[in-house]
């Protein structure tokens, strides 16, 4: 992780990097003119007015932003070009300032170290009984599963920059992903937290001192993103491994992601080709997707509601779900370790900036397994070129072997397949009805007849047996076992007791031999991390349209 | 008779013949002629002591996870669920004395270990305490005779009655009776008077006998299971016959159940306990009477 001295560095190279590109007369063009820098603060201005308009004024850094604008402001008619240019450096330095993530090596130690023993005595201890008994309390490590490609993580961290691009479904991933990380081995991932996970006072400690540099979604100003980008960028090519969820949010639908934000994507390979220009002892970067399967997710009940409401471009940044509500974080933690619940987590191939798979030596492959030489991808005539289309268009390669790793990789619980099964006799049931219309119709008053129901998880399995044997989708032990004995009892078992354990109100419950979904939504959202697969001859329910995360086409 | 309980429309209040709390979730088709199963909770299932004192200061508490079944019972009740085909959902009630203000931390505890029930009566010890009946707390004679006989008449004739209970209490002996009772042996005076006898205040007593003189009379009763919790070697239920069966462990009472073809060979195998089955040794009753003669009030 990067010193306090580094990451002074790493500021200071993205403020020179970012005004080079301003200042770049063709970098700079805008329709088909070169901006002066006059206009790329007063846009600046009006992002940043835009939205300090709307924040609270009491807020204290809203007051010292506003003082701070009002004084580029007051001084940027009078000031030459030169001057401007300083004006400028102020305001991408105090961007890349905000950005940056501390590090603390004695809170991170002490953090691995304590964190999660306490975490299960407080989860496990809260039973007044338990206390006083002293029972042997369960261990973290036993319930989050590290699995898939992890053999050969190491060596390649020994030989370039890791930057692992998870699913992305709730805000526990990053701290999910931490404990990963630490368990094997690896040093620990710097990573870009929204602004509102800071909030929360324990959690935002955490953040600030394990190494998570800020994004602010508020600021849509383009040259925050520019700063944004070119931190991610330069961070990587200090060596710092990253941490990207490449989905740029969570998943509303619950779906997995089948398309990505590319901006945070493409820094890969402009470190890559940056780290070869400068001539680094080691250029690499390597791409780990991987996928976090939850049984349950802890802010679903919000997330499905934005995605329904369509509402997900004006939330993008949701800063009252269940993640900031403790109580809610300790039921679905003692959720997780009362039922014996297990968080799956599965390392994809590792991948070069282009997308091509790598072996364990960190050499790129072809797809037939032939050895290549990524350094080749960028080259012209010899030469190291920088081009932003073609670039683009190894971002999209990358992208599209990512997806397909978070395809195969995805993990499939028994409250997934329960959901997908009883929503889909929901659905043939009703076929007149759309979407909304068939999610409103559906009240706990209606039920399911257990065998119907069980019969239709028979088949589902069957079938998801089929794919796991392809290398199509992952089973996690309960679904496997029943996939592997047509025995569908347990897997029901497990999936009620999920359901009616965590969410306020049951997604399902079990009412003698019928089963009746006392929340529609909450099932729609469950199912979908079956969407799109094609099972049962089931349509692709959720769209790709719009921002917000896993919206599949 | 019964009233719906306002702060829960599942679960209804029922007054006589004794409070009680129940929640009912299946009805059965009229022509069902397969076994229902019921169970005690306290040392039948769970490993509590609603009973005793000390177990019901014990319970505010306790938690769901909290919560022990008795080794080896949770994987029987999920093969009686499954029958032998193991695809099946046979009918599985539950009658405890555990008061209805612990009914969530039961039902939760029954979520998380899978146990799959249609039914469950809770005795309303509340209201026991408000009518100042004070020896009417921890006396289950007539509370567990009234929710049977409630439940009795909920079945289809031919249903075949499987129970299960333990012998820290009156279990094989009250359901001893409602076997009796069910058969139209035990009605009327002699039933009154043999739960007098056992502690019941009359005026419950009286409501049992009268709700028992509706019941068609039909042997419903096929075995009577008791978990042997104080008494491993079965001594308190030699005075009953061979229908009456003590398990030490609910490993042996699987294997008891599979080889009557009530749960499959794999349900079987994943119960655990050791040990065998104990048959009451008393000589069968020419007229088939459960309940041995000198628990009765008066001679046949």
């Amino acid at each position: 992780m990067l010193s306090v001295e580094q990451v002074a560095q790493v500021v200071s190279e993205v403020t020179g990097r970012i005004i080079e590109r301003v200042s770049a007369p063709t970098l700079g063009l805008q329709a088909g003119r070169a901006r002066s820098l006059a206009e790329t603060i007063n846009e600046t201005l009006w992002w940043e007015q835009d939205r300090l308009s709307k924040a609270d004024p009491t807020d204290e850094e809203t007051i010292a932003d506003k003082q701070f604008y009002a004084d580029i402001r007051r001084q940027l008619p009078r000031v030459s070009e030169a001057e401007q240019r300083r004006l400028l450096e102020r305001i991408v330095h105090r961007y890349a300032n905000e950005i940056a993530g501390r590090f603390s090596p004695t809170f991170y130690n002490l953090a691995a170290r304590v964190g999660p023993p306490m975490l299960s005595a407080l989860l496990t201890g809260l039973s007044p009984r338990r206390l006083l008994e002293r029972e042997t309390i369960p261990r973290l490590e036993q319930h989050v599963i590290i699995e898939g490609e992890i053999a050969n993580l190491g060596r390649l961290r020994e030989r370039g920059t890791l930057v692992v691009t998870p699913t992305h479904s709730s805000n526990l991933d990053s701290l999910v992903i931490g404990f990963a990380v630490h368990a094997l081995g690896l040093p620990p991932l710097t990573y870009g937290a929204g602004l509102n996970l800071f909030r929360n006072p324990i959690v935002g400690k955490f953040m600030h001192n394990l190494g998570a540099y800020t994004v602010d979604r508020r600021k849509r100003d383009p040259l925050y993103k520019q700063t944004l980008k070119a931190y991610a960028s330069v961070s990587l090519e200090f060596g710092q491994d990253n941490l990207f969820f490449p989905g740029g949010t969570r998943s509303r639908s619950g779906a997995i992601e089948r398309t990505l934000k590319k901006g945070l994507l493409g820094c890969s390979v402009s470190a890559y080709r940056n780290n070869l220009i400068r001539g680094r002892a080691k250029p690499d970067i390597y791409v780990v997707p991987c996928t976090i399967s939850y049984p349950l997710v802890l802010e679903a009940s919000t997330l499905i509601e934005d995605w329904l409401a369509e509402a997900g471009k004006s939330r993008y940044i949701i800063v009252d779900d269940e993640f900031s509500r403790w109580e809610r974080w300790l039921d679905f933690l003692r959720g997780i370790f009362s039922l014996d619940l297990k968080i799956h987590i599965r390392f994809g191939h590792a991948l070069d900036p282009f997308g091509n798979e790598v072996d364990g030596d960190g050499a790129s492959r072809d797809p037939r397994g032939r050895p290549i030489d990524p350094r080749g991808y960028l080259e012209v005539d010899g030469e190291l070129v920088e081009d932003p289309i073609r670039d683009a268009e190894y971002t999209r390669s990358l992208e599209q072997r990512i997806l397909r790793e978070f395809s195969t990789e995805n993990v499939v619980h028994p409250t997934h397949v329960l959901a997908f099964a009883c929503f889909e006799l929901l659905r043939r049931g009703r076929p007149e009805l759309d979407l909304y219309r068939l999610l409103g119709s559906v009240g706990p008053e209606q039920s399911l007849a257990m065998p119907e129901v069980e019969r239709e998880i028979v088949a589902l399995l069957d079938e998801l047996d089929q794919r796991t044997r392809a290398d199509q989708i992952r089973l996690s032990t309960v679904v496997g076992e029943a996939a592997a004995r047509a025995e569908v009892a347990e897997l029901v078992r497990a999936a009620l007791r999920s359901f009616g354990t965590y969410h306020a109100k049951a997604v399902v419950e079990r009412r003698g031999v019928r089963l009746h979904v006392c929340d529609a939504k909450l099932l729609f959202y469950y199912r979908n991390h079956l969407d799109g697969y094609g099972l049962r001859g089931a349509p692709t329910l959720v769209s790709s349209i719009g921002s917000g995360g896993a919206r599949h086409g | 008779m019964a009233k719906r309980d306002d702060d829960d429309t599942e679960y209804e209040l029922i007054r006589s013949p004794f409070p009680m709390v129940r929640k009912l979730q299946r009805t059965l088709a009229p022509t069902y002629d397969g076994p229902a199963y019921i169970w005690d909770i306290d040392k039948t299932w769970l490993d509590t002591r609603i009973s005793q004192v000390k177990g019901m200061l014990k319970i505010p508490f306790e938690f769901a996870v909290d919560k022990r079944a008795l080794p080896g019972t949770t994987a029987l009740l999920h093969a009686l669920r499954e029958g032998p085909s193991g695809r099946e959902h046979r009918p599985l009630f539950f009658i405890t004395a555990s008061p209805p203000f612990i009914r969530k931390a039961i039902e939760r505890k029954m979520l998380i270990d899978g146990i799959e029930f249609d039914g469950i009566t809770y005795k309303d010890q509340l209201e026991v305490f408000r009518r100042r009946e004070f020896g009417s707390l921890r006396e289950h004679t007539a509370f567990k005779l009234g929710a049977l006989l409630l439940l009795a008449r909920a079945f289809p004739e031919q249903t075949r009655i499987y129970m299960f209970g333990d012998d820290a209490e009156r279990d094989a002996l009250i359901y001893s009776m409602f076997a009796d009772i069910c058969a139209g042996r035990l009605r009327g005076d002699r039933l009154i008077d043999t739960q007098v006898r056992l502690g019941v205040l009359r005026h419950y007593a009286q409501d049992v006998a009268t709700l028992a003189a509706d019941l068609p009379a039909r042997e419903r009763v096929h075995a009577i299971h008791i978990n042997l919790v104080r008494e491993p070697d079965g001594r308190r239920i030699l005075a009953y016959d061979p229908r009456v069966v003590g398990y030490p462990s609910a490993g042996a009472a699987a294997r008891l159940l599979c080889e009557r073809g009530l749960i499959s060979a794999r349900g079987r195998d994943r119960v655990e306990g050791a040990g065998e089955v104990v048959f009451g040794r008393a000589a069968a009753d020419p007229e088939g009477w459960w309940t041995p003669r000198d628990k009765l009030a008066c001679s046949r």
